[in-house]
């Protein structure tokens, strides 16, 4: 089997292996293709928007969602936008 | 390659031909904007299937198995393995903002043909490239940024270079961004309260994710984004009620109260303005721009505006310059963007996956924001030459008033009347749409046209204007506090060397002194604008894509050194042509706004006018600000010169074996995941 990260799966990365759905039935093939570009466009948006960025700072912290979590983020992804411009 | 895929090729290489052929050639009658789709389609195709692949075998030699920062310095921060999907869509909202909407709205007073072709080959063989090459290079080098690179492979004085150019190109660039804005607000009430509900909405956001639901970004988004559409009604309803003339702004106010702004969002916590702001204005951009994409293919628009316009000549009054080099330097984003080296070499390449990547990121990235300059020239097109010149010229140019402006732009050949404009202005829910020079408001009627003709008509044509404008200006916000934050950022780096109490970004009487210098720089230049007959974009931003073009100049020359020093000399072409053509471009233009002898180009011709002129109020100011102009322009050029120069006295020392090739590049070490690479 591919050696997926946590990461890379909740990015929708998937290993070949996985075309035979849990139930054992094969998946339509455009039933897969479309549920891969839903997960594909989620990840993407989750990225775009920080929420991968927070889940992954919850991970590195062992800290669960709250306020004080979510203050500590934003305090160290505050000095990366510091510096992060946004483009013409 | 088998015989069926090398028809298919055959096939795109023909159609992509045939649209190309029918955009040069065809003249007598209006032509389809889908023939620019359509040829804009197959060049990026052809690009990226046959040159882009050429340079990622040829020139960069990219490996698979070679690990990626993110792989290596993996830390679940700034290094972290992404999907190349993810990674894309990270870096497209990252390089996409005003400037390839803006771009290609003035470059259409020189008609649809030359613009469309220079988006289409600037963006396939030197804009596309150049965000590929710097971004690899950038993850074989740990994620370095631009001025990094340029210290450790040119030297130290194209280090320095490279931090001046990017900080000049950053304060020319707020003071552009924000007089558009205030063009396009100026006796707006509609549009001033809008924009000005967009600031409370995004404290709002901020406030909704830090105490009510963290870390809730996309719910928050979608929660912004509602309130937004809900202002846009509500500023229909302040502009037809007694409230209007609270939120009528004249373009002197608002150009102060930007600045304040400015100040506010430079100085005030990211998690409060700057963060929700940034997200509120991704979401409404990738969502806006689909929406685009989808409502020109629906509506198929015709192109009103013809293929070459009669101010090739330079004699354009939405900015006065030849076709060359004015046409290459007006539209940087939609073709290639200096600005890019920065994205290129700052988050992404810590987020790619695989080295092979790089190709699909940078190169791939690159060409959907040429699509979006496409996207922004038909929009330009689709109204009548005559509308486009009266919105997008200034009063000094064509007139004091609307019936000499009308007049003018007759005797051009453009008909128009003060009838249709007034009617065109009643129907989007403005008093007049007169000198609303920078490009935003023709680019917003362009689009409410495509947008109304596909859903909802004349009807509802006001709120698709404004619903742009919006979508414009708070893109533009958003450019404005970020910038004036990195700016404020690299003053408080520099500054630090000289008292280390200035270069600390938590103590705010630094904060407070660095925000207020960024900002009276920009507010300077925006002031002068504000100021100027001729409408302020005449003279900004040409200044501004001189900056951008030569930003790409030194990026270029960084990209130059490393393919020498790599030993893939005989592919110095890849770069070196793009970098021939830039600095021919940047360098003929800035001779022209320094020394061309008719005033509405040369600075210096121009302040030669006023000071023979009769006297006036504020004329010593004029003057200076003239001259402070082709003082930036002149010192630029003179820094970007040496940069070239010290590029390529390596490049020949290399090459005739006077000096050993070494680059900075990280060692080789093999990736966790081959089994995945292969």
């Amino acid at each position: 089997m591919t050696n997926l990260t946590t990461e890379a799966r909740r990015h929708g990365e998937r290993s070949e292996d996985r075309d035979i759905g849990p139930s054992g039935d094969r998946n339509p093939l455009a039933l897969e293709m479309m549920n891969r570009v839903v997960q594909t466009i989620s990840a993407t948006l989750r990225e775009i928007f920080d929420e991968s960025a927070y889940d992954r700072f919850l991970l590195r912290t062992n800290a669960s969602r709250s306020r004080a979590s979510y203050r500590d983020f934003t305090r160290e992804r505050d000095a990366t936008m510091l510096k992060k411009p946004r483009c013409c | 390659m088998k015989i069926g895929k090398v028809l298919i090729w055959l096939a795109v290489a023909a159609l992509g031909a045939l649209a190309l052929a029918t955009i040069a050639f065809h003249r007598r009658e209006p032509i389809n904007a889908m023939w620019l789709v359509v040829a804009a389609l197959c060049s990026y195709t052809l690009g990226y299937r046959f040159y882009s692949k050429f340079v990622a075998a040829k020139v960069l030699t990219l490996d698979a198995m070679r690990a990626t920062p993110a792989e290596r310095l993996e830390n679940g921060r700034d290094f972290v393995r992404t999907n190349k999907w993810v990674v894309f869509g990270h870096h497209f909202a990252a390089i996409a903002g005003p400037g390839p909407l803006v771009g290609p709205v003035l470059a259409a007073q020189f008609g649809y043909l030359p613009g469309t072709l220079w988006i289409l080959v600037g963006a396939v063989f030197a804009g596309c490239v150049q965000d590929f090459v710097i971004l690899l290079f950038s993850v074989r080098r740990d994620g370095k940024s631009l001025g990094q690179m340029a210290r450790d492979e040119i030297g130290k004085t194209a280090g320095t270079v490279a931090f001046i150019s990017v900080l000049s190109i950053l304060v020319i660039l707020l003071a552009v961004v924000a007089l558009i804005i205030v063009n396009a607000l100026k006796d707006s009430p509609w549009g001033a309260f809008t924009i000005g509900m967009t600031i409370p909405i995004a404290l709002l956001m901020g406030f909704y994710l830090r105490y009510l639901r963290p870390g809730r970004v996309l719910e928050a988004s979608v929660l912004g984004f509602m309130l937004v559409v809900a202002s846009i009604f509500g500023g229909q309803w302040i502009s037809q009620s007694t409230h209007a003339g609270a939120f009528t702004f004249a373009g002197t106010t608002l150009a102060i109260l930007i600045i304040v702004y400015g100040f506010a969002a430079s100085a005030l916590p990211v998690w409060l303005l700057l963060a929700p702001r940034d997200y509120l204005s991704t979401f409404v951009k990738l969502g806006t721009v689909a929406i685009l994409a989808l409502g020109i293919v629906l509506v198929r628009p015709t192109l009103q505006m013809p293929a070459l316009t009669r101010f090739i000549d330079g004699s354009g009054p939405v900015f006065a310059g030849n076709l060359f080099p004015f046409a290459f330097i007006t539209i940087a984003c939609g073709a290639i963007s200096g600005f890019h080296s920065l994205i290129s070499s700052g988050t992404t390449p810590k987020m790619i996956a695989r080295e092979t990547q790089t190709r699909m990121v940078g190169y791939g990235a690159m060409m959907a924001e040429s699509f979006v300059g496409i996207m922004a020239m038909i929009a330009a097109c689709t109204l009548q030459p005559g509308t486009y010149l009266a919105v997008n010229s200034g009063a000094g140019m064509v007139g004091g008033n609307p019936a000499a402006a009308v007049a003018t732009i007759s005797n051009w050949g453009f008909p128009i009347t003060a009838d249709q404009m007034a009617l065109l202005a009643h129907n989007v829910g403005e008093k007049t749409l007169f000198f609303r020079t920078g490009g935003a408001p023709a680019f917003a009627l362009g689009m409410a046209k495509i947008f109304s003709d596909s859903l909802g008509g004349t009807a509802v044509m006001a709120i698709w204007y404004h619903f742009a404008i919006m979508f414009e200006a708070l893109f533009i916000l958003t450019v404005l506090d970020a910038g004036t934050r990195v700016a404020r950022f690299m003053l408080q780096d520099a500054l630090g060397h000289i008292w280390k109490p200035l270069g600390r970004t938590s103590w705010y009487p630094s904060i407070v002194a660095t925000s207020a210098v960024t900002v009276a720089a920009w507010g300077y230049f925006l002031w002068q604008g504000i100021r100027d007959p001729l409408g302020g974009i005449n003279s900004l931003w040409p200044l501004f894509g001189i900056c951008n073009q030569l930003l790409a100049a030194v990026a270029l020359c960084v990209a130059t050194t490393i393919i020498v020093k790599m030993g893939r000399s005989r592919y110095i072409w890849v770069t070196l042509v793009p970098l021939c053509w830039l600095v021919a471009v940047t360098f003929a233009a800035a001779w022209h706004k320094v020394f061309d002898p008719n005033p509405l180009i040369g600075t210096l011709a121009h302040a030669r006018q006023l000071a023979a002129g009769p006297a006036m109020e504020g004329l010593q100011r004029r003057i200076f600000n003239d001259q402070l102009d082709a003082a930036v322009c002149g010192l630029l050029v003179v820094l970007v010169s040496v940069i070239v120069i010290e590029s390529a006295t390596q490049w020949i020392s290399v090459i005739s074996g006077r000096r050993k090739p070494a680059t900075q590049e990280a060692p080789f070490v093999a990736t966790q995941y081959a089994e995945e690479a292969l």
